[in-house]
């Protein structure tokens, strides 16, 4: 092993990947089925009828008398829950309906490469109550289509899709879902994360790790607290050293995420952590498998925890403060 | 008593710089080192010692066995990777100085592109006081110089609102000037700062652009008295100051745990000795070469050497300062960024010619030229003069 | 009369399988992820987790079962954020962000929240007229 060198990558040979020319055909073809063209209208298999309210009430533990009973409420008659209102126009699974303009931009994301989905929000104007009987048709379009954007989940593009209710020619209800259409990140294996040289002067700190803690050197001369620790105080000369376990509370002192090129043991892209403990000391860590690296900045509060990283090794890392 | 002025630098000599040399590493050192004895208007029987890196595989028997040297009076290895690259000519200048030797070449040759390239990443640690170090790190995959770099760049943009493009236009500088340099491997290709943003990330914030090349090479460097030099081919560049510094809390390439990480304490103690042994200060430099493995640590070394206020080198550097033209042309040749990376050596031959006056990009009326080896290591650093 | 910053009572909420699949199918969503766990890990998920239009018709139940039968549901915005998987439990909060006053009634928004061990699950506002 080399303590020292100089050089990551070579920018001479290892040039920046174009990008691909497909995908960005497919993103525009995309763009091309946005906006509020009427696509087909969608009808309900059934009318608003009990039987599958009763399901529904019964699933999500949703007693609202007015669902159930006609005389549970004063209107005197029952209304069909409002969060039911999409549930009335779904795709059978063996019988999905003619596509929809926002099925198409959905197709060509797929195309592209933009495979997973997420929803992120989810808005309806219930306009009026929907009575039993009544049978519910949709018309559906794709709104938005944004650029790429970088999210946590990789990169993606967020588009909304509205679906306009309609009993008859009346329009009985709007909803909005913003969805991220992401590429997935490729989990390969990425082998072992490389194993700590251990000594004399630092075996106490690993072994706290294997026992949750984090270990703090704690001079026995003159008590000052060190990180890396050390066989001699250079403040007092002391040889005698102890160590106090870290509250497990910092802030970020700096940060990198690193990308290239591929390491054993680390999954990119990975985000190292300086962090000053709240103890005085700064240390090395990494974040949490769990946070998200865009919510990363210095002076950011963090908290230990502890996480096997691949290889099966359980290191002290550090997640934002909820 | 003091080092400056006692030595001078009188030959240089290199390999081309390629992805691969197609020949051993020890080929390219004894290549190297003949080529910059001859440059000298030596004999290979006049070099009685060797200065290099502990880095090299080349030991320096080995060298002077195949290349067909002197006996050797004096030999020795620096520690530190780059950091090592003006270190070599500060212990040739002292040998030389001293009478221990007469002349003695530092040397410096890899295939580091073709062969083992150190931006691979680290591999397990053997528990020495220097792998238990790294290993504070390494296993946090924090493991490559990129990354050791980049943690002290994101701090340093913290404190002092330096941005990427601020590194860009370092990149942008050796670039401008490899593309008129033609041994350097960048001859001819210019790029643009929208270039350098546009490049992908190797570890944020650091950019591919704001990362050196990889190289196979050599470089050496023939040192001997100012006086012997008189009477030797070349015009002498005069060693006016050699310094070596390790500054306190100092780390290999991870000092984190200072009170301050957004300045280079080992490079100003380097600065410090320079201004003081050769009697000139930054006001009486022509032109520098700054040691540039990664584009940030450029501007931490103009404020520790004094060309601009601690902070303040994106403004120093904004209006093309250190391009040609420019109040302080930079890494003339292109530097490891645009010409080859040869650890700093190939800086140091580029200083020479300076000094000479047979650049290809020459800055008019050079006298003195400040040369820095590498950042983040305990380091080193020259000021090389004309013969007054 | 309905004030602003009033609370609602917590509601908590079993994520269990049995759960997630009832849900999944009463609302007809047949999307394996919210049913077929080697699917759902697959996709990248840890397990199955519930699906959205149950997400939100636990945030209209919430506040259905704290109005009372007569509240007629105007409008819904909520925001999907960490999944709610299979094993977890949802807790559900909420208080009163606006009261204003219609001939028709009242006309209340409520900031809901659904939070699970991973984070919020579901926050946003429930829009409901109080004849
Ligand atoms: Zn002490």
């Amino acid at each position: 092993m080399t303590a020292v060198g100089d050089v990551a990558v070579d920018p001479s040979v290892d040039g920046a990947a174009p990008l691909v020319g497909e995908a960005a055909r497919l993103v525009e073809e995309a763009r091309s089925f946005l906006g509020r063209t009427p696509g087909p209208t969608r009808v309900a298999r059934d009318p608003v009828n009990l039987p599958m309210v009763h399901h529904w009430s019964q699933a999500l533990g949703d007693r609202n008398p007015a669902y159930l009973d006609p005389d549970g409420s004063s209107r005197g008659h029952l209304v069909a829950p409002p969060g039911m209102l999409q549930t009335w126009i779904m795709d059978a699974p063996r019988d999905p309906s003619a596509p929809s303009p926002s099925d198409e931009v959905m197709r060509r994301l797929d195309a592209a490469g933009y495979t997973s989905v997420v929803a992120v929000n989810y808005e309806h104007e219930y306009v009026r109550e929907l009575l039993h009987g009544e049978l519910v048709s949709v018309r559906t379009y794709a709104e938005d289509l944004s650029q790429e954007k970088q999210t946590a989940l990789g990169p993606g593009y967020f588009t909304t899709t509205v679906y306009e209710y309609l009993v008859g020619a009346e329009v009985v209800g709007i909803g909005r879902m913003r969805i991220l259409k992401f590429k997935p990140p490729v989990k390969a294996d990425v082998g072992e994360r490389v194993r700590p040289a251990v000594g004399r002067d630092n075996a106490f700190f690993w072994e706290g790790v294997e026992a949750r803690q984090l270990r703090i050197q704690k001079c026995g001369g003159c008590g000052v607290l060190r990180h890396p620790p050390a066989p001699l105080c250079a403040r007092c000369g002391s040889t005698e050293q102890g160590y106090v376990v870290a509250v497990g509370r910092g802030v970020v002192y700096s940060h990198v995420t690193h990308h290239y090129p591929p390491l054993p043991g680390v999954e990119t892209p990975h985000t190292a952590l300086l962090v000053e403990l709240e103890e005085g000391v700064r240390i090395i860590s990494e974040l949490a498998a769990d946070a998200d690296p865009a919510d990363v900045r210095i002076g950011l509060p963090v908290e230990l925890v502890f996480q096997k990283v691949p290889g099966g090794q359980l290191l002290p890392a550090f997640r934002p403060v909820a | 008593m003091t080092l400056s002025r006692k030595a001078a630098v009188v030959g240089i000599g290199a390999t081309e710089f390629s992805k691969d040399s197609g020949r051993s590493e020890l080929q390219l050192a004894a290549e190297c080192v003949l080529t910059a004895v001859a440059d000298a208007g030596l004999e290979p029987s006049d070099v009685d010692g060797l200065t290099t890196f502990t880095m090299e595989t080349n030991s320096e028997i080995n060298v002077a066995r195949v290349a067909g040297l002197g006996d050797l009076t004096f030999f020795s290895k620096i520690g530190y990777g780059g950091g090592a690259a003006c270190a070599t000519v500060q212990q040739a200048a002292m040998a030389v100085a001293t009478g221990v030797a007469d002349v003695v070449v530092c040397y410096r040759a890899f295939n580091e592109r073709s062969g083992h390239r150190f931006g691979s990443g680290l591999s397990r640690s053997e528990p020495t006081s220097e792998g238990i170090a790294m290993s504070w790190v390494s296993t946090f995959g924090l493991m490559t110089p990129a990354a050791w770099v980049a943690m002290f760049a994101r701090r340093y943009m913290h404190e002092y609102g330096a941005t990427s493009e601020d590194f860009g236009r370092v990149s942008v500088a050796d670039r401008k000037h490899a593309a008129t340099n033609p041994k350097a491997w960048f001859y001819g290709k210019p790029i643009t700062l929208e270039e350098h943003q546009a490049s992908r990330w190797i570890v944020e914030p650091l950019h591919l652009l704001d990362c050196c090349q990889e190289t196979d090479g050599g470089q050496a460097l023939v040192v001997t008295t100012t006086e012997r030099a008189r009477d030797l081919a070349q015009t002498p560049a005069v060693i006016a100051g050699a310094a070596q510094g390790a500054a306190k809390g100092q780390e290999s390439m991870v000092s984190y745990y200072r009170d301050d990480i957004a300045g280079l304490p080992e490079m100003g103690l380097v600065a410090d000795q320079l201004w003081a042994q050769s009697g000139i200060g930054p006001e009486d430099v022509q032109t520098a070469v700054i040691y540039d493995h990664f584009t940030p640590f450029v501007l931490q070394q103009l404020e520790e050497f004094g060309f601009c206020k601690r902070g303040e080198a994106k403004d120093f550097i904004a209006d093309g300062a250190i391009e040609l033209g420019g109040r302080l042309p930079v890494n003339t040749h292109g530097g490891q960024l645009g010409e080859a990376y040869l650890h700093g050596m190939n800086g140091i031959a580029e200083a020479v010619r300076q000094i000479r006056r047979t650049a290809v990009n020459q800055v008019p009326d050079v006298d003195n030229v400040l040369v820095t080896a590498g950042t983040g290591v305990p380091t080193s650093g020259l000021v090389l003069s004309a013969d007054h | 009369m309905t004030t602003v910053g009033e609370a609602l009572p917590e509601l908590v909420l079993s994520a269990s399988v049995r759960n997630i699949v009832a849900t999944a199918l009463a609302s007809r969503d047949f999307q394996d992820v919210h049913h077929d766990v080697a699917s759902a890990q697959q996709r990248g998920s840890k397990t199955i987790f519930t699906n959205i239009l149950t997400s939100n018709g636990y945030c209209l139940r919430y506040v259905t079962d704290w109005t009372g039968p007569e509240a007629v549901v105007k409008k819904a915005a909520i925001r999907l954020g960490v999944p709610n998987y299979a094993g977890d439990t949802m807790t559900m909060s909420g208080t009163v962000d606006a009261v204003e006053s219609l001939t028709e009634g009242e006309l209340v928004t409520v900031a809901v929240r659904g939070r699970n061990s991973l984070g919020d699950h579901v926050t946003g506002t429930v829009t409901v007229l109080l004849p």
